[in-house]
């Protein structure tokens, strides 16, 4: 379902110029649990980001379930961050002025969704993550792990075909940690999304299917767990 | 997304920081109350005086009264020729769309009662004379056809000589004694001064004259006002108090008021009295006018100009305290995008569109328009009512001008449409700024 092909990213001009991607190939299919893994700097929030259709590769083609993302508008890919994409953040990023269920709702504020409806499928998604009893709560009345939970239901609201994660359990104890990747390993076992990690923790990443390591913008090998 | 929930949500943002928010609103409830009450004022004031004037005059009403002469090839000044005659005023009534006249003669005079003495101004009047003015008599009667054909010695007291003379007491049935000026030939060379020089001398004759009425207070009191002024019969002036004859010895009037038979038929009635006068003036084609003819128009056309020139300057006021108010909701603005480059970002991230972000902030910064216009209504509403409450009448040019305050529903939806554009205006630019923002880069704004 992701094709990429020959992706490259350059930040900068000239002398300050960053090759963050070069020449990345890879795919990834349908229902498939992965995790890349590589030194700071390598370029993997980089790709999170070409992935999530957050940001346009310098060069390069991105097909997504089908569809060559590159050559779409800033509307066209909100559309698709909204319909197929779940994010979750290294820091959360949650809205703080608004409470654990409102945050959830997010996504659907900008897809036409009927007040109700929404609230309902929100309460849904917060159920799916343990969280029913802290709907009320605003991000700052909630632990380091129930944040996470909270952006992973607002990730999930939709039913997106991938989830995205970016360093999802840099911030929390090991505790949390397993915690929150039990919940992608469900999602992905019983829900059947796809889901990517991006982790420097070899215990998270033993819970996937494959390990992409990458260094210096390049793939650099990869590792596959036949479970 | 519906509108009623993008309004809640951009509610909610611009109410998270209260203090923010009201010193924002201040700038345009200022400005917006400013524009309420100064259009208000003008309006009220201008238009009271209009009908200040029109109540003080009447209505309808053209006037003629005596223009220049040129003898010699000297010309004299307007109102220096003896031409206008009680005759004329009788023709003039005569006129198509003409409904009353009254002839008018007039001349200073000291009046003396009760131990008071005032300088003063007499009128030789008609009967018509009150109708036409729109005076009414509060005590008493008006002079009748009656009292003319007799020429009674008999008088009609303005408001104003009343008080001053009689105080609280009564004036009707008492005497006046009025104290009239006048010029002789001195047979005897014992005229002083000036006219001495010439063989004239001045003259100050006593006349009593019984009060039979007094006329409603009209202006807004004081010497210049409509009210300081003692009415007689005409013809009593005429024959018995100061004969004012024309070189050919014709009864002379100093005014003649003419009354249309309505609004539209002034300029009619202005129309058709010069070529009448003339004739009856033996004019010959090419000698000016010896009278003048006018109306209200002139008087109004200055009042309203003034007026407008005091509008422009009120809106110009209210102009600049709007530009800041609208300075202050852009630069509110800008630093609430700054500040929320992250929740961009985040919103981004999760599917919001530009046209979401833009709305978004666009609806902030109309929000805070709009709350600022609604309460600076209000503000500038209440401002004018307590005014109103204040002052009902003020006295202009010895008018007693009726100030009616009050906030019309033009003045409202026009403050009202102000705000939504100033709301929309200060906001568009930091909308599109946030509209464009990068969503990665947006993300990681600490
Ligand atoms: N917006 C940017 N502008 C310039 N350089 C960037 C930007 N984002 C990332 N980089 C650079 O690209 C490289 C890859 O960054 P990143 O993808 O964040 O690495 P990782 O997530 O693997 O730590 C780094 O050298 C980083 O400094
Ligand atoms: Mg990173």
């Amino acid at each position: 379902m992701i094709e990429l092909n020959g992706i490259t990213k350059i930040y900068g001009k000239g002398d300050a110029e960053v090759r963050a991607l070069d020449n990345v190939n890879c795919s990834v299919k349908e229902g498939e649990m992965i995790s890349i893994m590589g030194p700071s700097g390598s370029g993997k929030s980089t790709l999170m980001n070409l992935l999530g259709c957050l940001d346009k590769p310098s060069s390069g083609n991105y097909s997504l379930d089908g569809m060559e993302t590159t050559t779409l508008n800033d509307d066209k890919l909100a559309e698709i961050r909204n319909e197929k994409i779940g994010f979750v953040f290294q820091n959360y990023n949650l809205l703080p002025r608004m409470t654990a269920v409102e945050n959830v709702e997010l996504p659907m504020l900008y897809n036409n969704m009927p007040r109700s409806e929404r609230h309902r499928l929100a309460l849904h998604a917060l159920e799916r993550v343990g969280l029913s009893d802290r709907a009320k709560h605003a991000p700052n009345e909630l632990s380091g792990g129930e944040q996470q939970r909270v952006a992973i239901a607002r990730a999930l609201v939709q039913n997106p075909s991938i989830i995205l994660a970016d360093e999802p359990t840099g911030n929390l104890d090991s505790k949390s940690g397993e915690e929150i990747i039990n919940i992608f390993e469900e999602l992905n076992k019983k829900e059947g999304h796809t889901i990517i990690v991006v982790t420097h923790d070899r215990e998270i990443a033993s819970h996937t299917n494959r390990i992409i390591h990458i260094k210096d913008g390049k793939i650099d090998h990869e590792e596959v767990f036949s479970k | 997304m519906n509108l009623s929930n993008e309004l809640w949500i951009g509610w909610r943002a611009i109410s998270a920081n209260k203090m923010r928010l009201i010193l924002t609103l201040l700038g345009i409830i200022i400005g917006i109350a400013a524009v309420v009450l100064l259009v208000s004022l003008t309006e009220g004031i201008g238009s009271g005086m209009v009908d200040g004037i029109e109540e003080a005059v009447g209505s309808n009403l053209v006037w003629v009264y005596p223009g220049a002469i040129t003898e010699r090839g000297v010309t004299t000044r307007v109102g220096s020729a003896k031409t206008l005659t009680i005759d004329d005023a009788e023709a003039i009534s005569n006129l198509p769309y003409v409904a009353e006249v009254a002839p008018v003669s007039q001349t200073s005079v000291q009046v003396n009662a009760a131990g008071n003495n005032i300088y003063t101004t007499m009128q030789g009047v008609t009967p018509e004379f009150r109708s036409v003015r729109s005076f009414s008599v509060t005590d008493g009667r008006f002079i009748s056809s009656y009292d003319l054909e007799v020429k009674d010695k008999v008088c009609v007291l303005g408001d104003y000589v009343a008080k001053e003379v009689f105080g609280d007491a009564d004036p009707v049935g008492e005497m006046v004694r009025v104290g009239i000026q006048t010029i002789t030939t001195s047979k005897d060379g014992s005229g002083s001064g000036v006219l001495g020089l010439v063989g004239l001398k001045t003259e100050v004759k006593s006349r009593h004259l019984k009060v039979i009425g007094v006329l409603e207070k009209k202006g807004g009191g004081g010497e210049n006002s409509p009210d300081n002024v003692i009415l007689v019969p005409i013809t009593t002036m005429a024959s018995r108090l100061k004969p004012m004859r024309t070189p050919k010895g014709e009864d002379r009037v100093s005014i003649i008021w003419v009354e249309a038979s309505g609004r539209d038929k002034m300029d009619a009635v202005k129309e058709e009295i010069p070529p009448l006068l003339r004739e009856r003036h033996y004019l010959r084609e090419g000698e000016d006018d010896d009278f003048v003819v006018d109306n209200m128009a002139q008087v109004l056309d200055t009042i309203s100009q003034s007026m407008e020139m005091l509008s422009v300057l009120a809106g110009f006021i209210a102009g600049i305290s709007l530009l800041v108010g609208g300075i202050g909701i852009m630069n509110i603005m800008l630093v609430s995008v700054t500040e929320r480059t992250r929740e961009i970002g985040i919103r981004k991230a999760v599917g919001a569109k530009r046209k979401n972000i833009l709305s978004q902030f666009l609806i902030e910064s109309v929000l805070i328009g709009v709350l600022g216009g609604i309460i600076g209504i209000i503000v500038g509403w209440g401002a004018v009512f307590s005014l109103s409450k204040l002052f009902s009448h003020t006295n202009m040019m010895g008018l007693d001008v009726p100030v009616t305050l009050s906030v019309s529903p033009v003045v409202i939806v026009i403050a009202f449409v102000v705000s939504v554009g100033i709301g929309i205006i200060a906001g568009i630019y930091p909308a599109f700024r946030a509209a464009r923002l990068n969503p990665v880069e947006a993300i990681r704004y600490e």
